[in-house]
């Protein structure tokens, strides 16, 4: 009985004390090393395996390009994983080490030293799975919840806290959780990171209705149709300590969405709605908030259509109401806008989701022009077209509103006066002999960049971009792919031109050369040239790689969220390993 | 079975719920006012701000409202940083043309890279692993000091005018309340109120504003930026110590009628603002 309200006890403060077993257990993990887990592979079937990542850069100052030298001239991001298994029991552990971190990196509250960042142990058994520890969650796409790691860009938010899964009967699947997200990295003092105050709580449950069913639904089951409904609730616990605000320390959020497939068709739909969330990202209003998103695509072979359409009205939702906007989200809303790969489009005008509202459409056209055809020639062609924008939400702000706090009044799905960007993209691909390959893509952008970017006061920018991409076969083991890039506009920096050449001598070599031009054209630009060389070797599961010239500053985006990499010069070197 | 789960999930959401607040009770300001007086910690916000921040304007509305809360208890200056924010892009007499950041503000932004704006410290204070804080952490972490027993106290004793070298001659006396430990720095800033300008700001259309009324903007600072130390090792209670200095009005000064100094004393090692004052330089 004791050990029983002990146990209660531990789960009812949560976290600190979790902390502290997991702590010890990480580290006790850790020490005990390979030998052990090794050990136990050999007599119990256990397995352990990781990878390990850094990237590492040394700066020198160019004031040209503004370039800072930081005091300790040098900078890295190192993650370390250490993942062990045996039969239904995992644990694991993520080292790492930001000495100091790289520069802008990373988007919100700062990592500092070295130490645990991420550590777990979960458990399956008869259709139940619990987690303690740091876990990723997502309910839906992540309207009403998504806890998610995008290293590179600096943001996670990883759950620390208790997690459950359960699947009671076929075709039903049960969710639940609790913790806390994480904030920051501080090694030094805390020996690793830490989480925000507030408190995440939330449940979903999915359906399969011809899983779950199969009686009630035999035709559906006979043409391959699958409905699957899903809902969730995730709620926030933060303390009201302010002395201006009366805030609500509790606020949830519930969410409803439904996925119908086929052989052919995919559609998709989820509702949120926020209860009132007054926070620093909506200026302390207390207006409920919603969203809606709707995708629908098609296709078949050679042909593929996609569409796509969402509403977002005042849906921030942080586990702190003062966090900074890449801290402690505990939702998220998806972008509709293509994610470029090429340098300049992905970089300079990337479109990141507004977060206190817009509407956006997207849609998507892809064909392949068979082999034989006036149009696909001997090899056949490919043709995508890709379109998609995004405007404020149609808003009124409410007068004299000292009663309520409302804010504005919206009418959802009703676009407002304000483009915040449009991307309209072709791409033509075709094999046109055995050893080469070209692709050719146009791309128009309107961007808002005062709105996407705050930088107030700039014009609305208009560009037009071209890529040539040529790859070529020397022979089974060597090739060459290339990039030609132009962009043109008569707003903010003007015009750029960039030029990649990557060479491959396989399995083990690959050279790079990279020059980004910045001419302007019709405006007036110091016509700075950006070269870069990088070279790296590959042998089994590690890569190495090392680079060196200018870098630009520029926006690095990933599933809609941006931030800011600062110019820099200097060598940069990256190994990745897994074993 | 699946009946029993719904009822599960429910309750859950249920027990999970939320608080709907209709007519918030949201804070008034009104005439009366009162710090906690001598002996009690007050707080010195240090808003990182620019005129092209087109949200620098709403923290700066919450940095007065937390004034108006707590009164003498909040002291505010304005750090104008940063070259994206706060540097002039257009020439004088054009909007946008005013040069507010300022050689201690430049040091204040590399000794505390504030990432985006608005950020803001409050007594320098790191909460819960975060020292640049969003405004909307400012209310809580201010509530959090405010009216604790101070270590120090910092007293503007005298600001006397020295008419034939045209400076302003500062005595600061900082008597020491409690046994203390470490090297602590005394700082001091000369702020300007109320100065016109124009300002960048979301909830206007266009987002330009002018006249608007810039609020605390640090001009300069008296002697070092990071102050001079004023207590090694240790600081016995009872004990006061005593300061003396001179300051010229620089020429981003428009009205020494508007200038306030700041004096603070501060721990070296966390740079933890321990106790603040403010006093007008002419009363």
């Amino acid at each position: 009985m004791r050990a029983a309200c002990r146990d209660f006890h531990i789960f009812a403060d949560m976290l600190d004390p979790w902390k502290r077993i997991l702590r010890t257990a990480t580290f006790a993990f850790i020490a005990l090393g390979a030998s052990r887990s090794f050990h136990l592979r050999a007599q119990e079937g256990g397995q352990i395996h990781g990878n390990f990542s850094m990237d590492g850069q040394y700066y020198t100052e160019d004031t040209l390009i503004g370039a800072l030298q930081p005091p300790q001239q040098w900078g890295s991001n190192a993650w370390g994983n250490l993942n062990y298994s045996t039969g239904n029991f995992k644990a694991g552990v993520r080292f790492e080490s930001y000495e100091p971190a790289l520069l802008g990196y990373p988007a919100g509250v700062p990592y500092t030293g070295s130490g645990i960042g991420y550590r777990y142990a979960s458990y399956t058994k008869d259709d139940l799975e619990v987690t303690v520890g740091n876990f990723y969650e997502q309910f839906g796409q992540g309207l009403a919840f998504r806890s998610y790691e995008e290293r590179y860009l600096g943001v996670d938010n990883a759950m620390d806290g208790l997690r459950v899964k359960f699947r009671p009967d076929t075709g039903i699947y049960l969710k639940g959780f609790i913790g806390r997200q994480r904030l920051g990295f501080d090694g030094p003092n805390r020996g690793g990171f830490f989480n925000g105050s507030g408190i995440v709580r939330g449940i979903d449950g999915e359906v399969s209705l011809t899983e779950a069913w199969p009686r009630c639904f035999p035709k559906w089951i006979e043409k391959g149709h699958v409905v699957t409904l899903g809902g969730s609730f995730v709620s926030k616990y933060e303390g009201d300590d302010d002395p201006l605000y009366e805030f609500p320390e509790n606020v949830g959020l519930y969410a409803a969405r439904v996925n119908y497939t086929t052989a052919k068709w995919n559609i998709y739909t989820e509702y949120a709605h926020k209860i009132n969330d007054p926070n620093t990202s909506n200026e302390n209003i207390y207006k409920d908030g919603q969203a809606l998103m709707l995708n629908a695509t098609y296709s078949v072979k050679g042909l593929g259509v996609s569409a796509g359409a969402h509403s977002y009205d005042n849906m921030v939702f942080r586990s702190g109401r003062g966090a900074g906007p890449f801290d402690l989200n505990i939702n998220f809303q998806p972008p509709l806008a293509k994610q470029h790969t090429y340098n300049l489009p992905a970089t300079l005008y990337p479109y990141a989701t507004q977060a206190n509202g817009e509407v956006g459409y997207q849609g998507e056209v892809f064909y392949k022009f068979k082999k034989g055809t006036k149009l696909g020639g001997a090899r056949g062609m490919k043709l995508a077209v890709n379109w998609s924008g995004a405007w404020s939400l149609d808003s009124t702000r409410i007068p004299n509103d000292t009663v309520r706090f409302d804010g504005y009044t919206a009418n959802f799905f009703s676009l407002g006066a304000r483009n915040y960007y449009q991307d309209l993209n072709l791409e033509l691909r075709k094999k046109v002999s055995d050893h080469w390959e070209l692709a050719l893509t146009y791309l128009n952008f309107v961007y808002d960049i005062a709105q996407v970017q705050g930088k107030p006061g700039k014009p609305m920018i208009y560009a037009d971009m071209f890529v040539l991409e040529g790859m070529h076969n020397f022979s089974d083991r060597n090739s060459v792919r290339f990039e030609l890039q132009h962009l043109n506009t008569k707003q903010d920096q003007g015009n750029w031109a960039t030029a990649v050449a990557e060479f491959t001598f396989s399995p083990h070599w690959f050279l790079a050369a990279m020059d980004q031009y910045n001419y302007g054209g019709s405006v007036t630009t110091e016509q700075i040239h950006y070269p870069i060389g990088s070279i790296g070797y590959i042998r089994g599961g590690s890569r190495f790689s090392m680079s060196y010239g200018r870098q630009r500053a520029g926006i690095f985006c990933v599933g809609g969220v941006c931030r800011v990499v600062p110019a820099a010069n200097g060598l940069s070197l990256s190994i990745t390993s897994t074993f | 079975m699946r009946n029993s789960l719904l009822i599960t999930l429910i309750a859950g959401a249920l027990l999970t719920g939320c608080d709907k607040i209709d007519q918030p009770d949201n804070f008034v300001p009104t005439q009366e006012c009162e710090g906690n007086g001598y002996g009690f910690r007050r707080v010195l916000i240090e808003d990182m701000t620019g005129f092209l921040c087109i949200a620098c304007p709403q923290a700066a509305e919450i940095a007065v409202d937390l004034q108006d809360f707590h009164c003498t208890d909040v002291i505010v200056a304005s750090l104008h940083i940063t070259s994206t924010f706060a540097e002039p892009i257009a020439a004088p007499p054009a909007p946008y043309s005013t040069e507010f950041r300022t050689p201690a503000g430049n040091a204040f932004e590399a000794q505390f890279p504030p990432g985006n704006l608005p950020i803001g410290m409050v007594n320098r204070k790191v909460f819960n692993g975060v020292r640049m804080l969003q405004r909307g952490n400012w209310g809580t972490s201010v509530q959090q000091i405010i009216g604790t027993p101070a270590q120090f106290e910092v007293v503007i004793d005298t600001v006397i005018y020295n008419a034939s070298a045209q400076t302003y001659d500062i005595t600061i006396q900082v008597p020491v309340l409690q046994n203390v430990t470490g090297d602590h720095k005394l700082a001091i800033y000369l702020t300007e109120d109320s100065v016109i300008d124009w300002q960048k700001d979301s909830r206007f259309t266009p987002a330009d504003r002018f006249p608007y009324t810039h609020r605390h903007v640090l001009r300069t600072t008296v002697g070092d930026p990071f102050g001079e130390q004023v207590v090694t090792g240790s600081a016995s209670a009872g004990q006061t110590i005593a300061r003396s200095y001179s300051l010229a009005l620089p020429s981003n000064v428009l009205s020494a009628e508007h200038c306030s100094l700041v004096a603070y004393i501060y721990r070296s090692d966390d740079y933890e603002i321990m106790q603040v004052t403010e006093r007008h330089l002419i009363d």
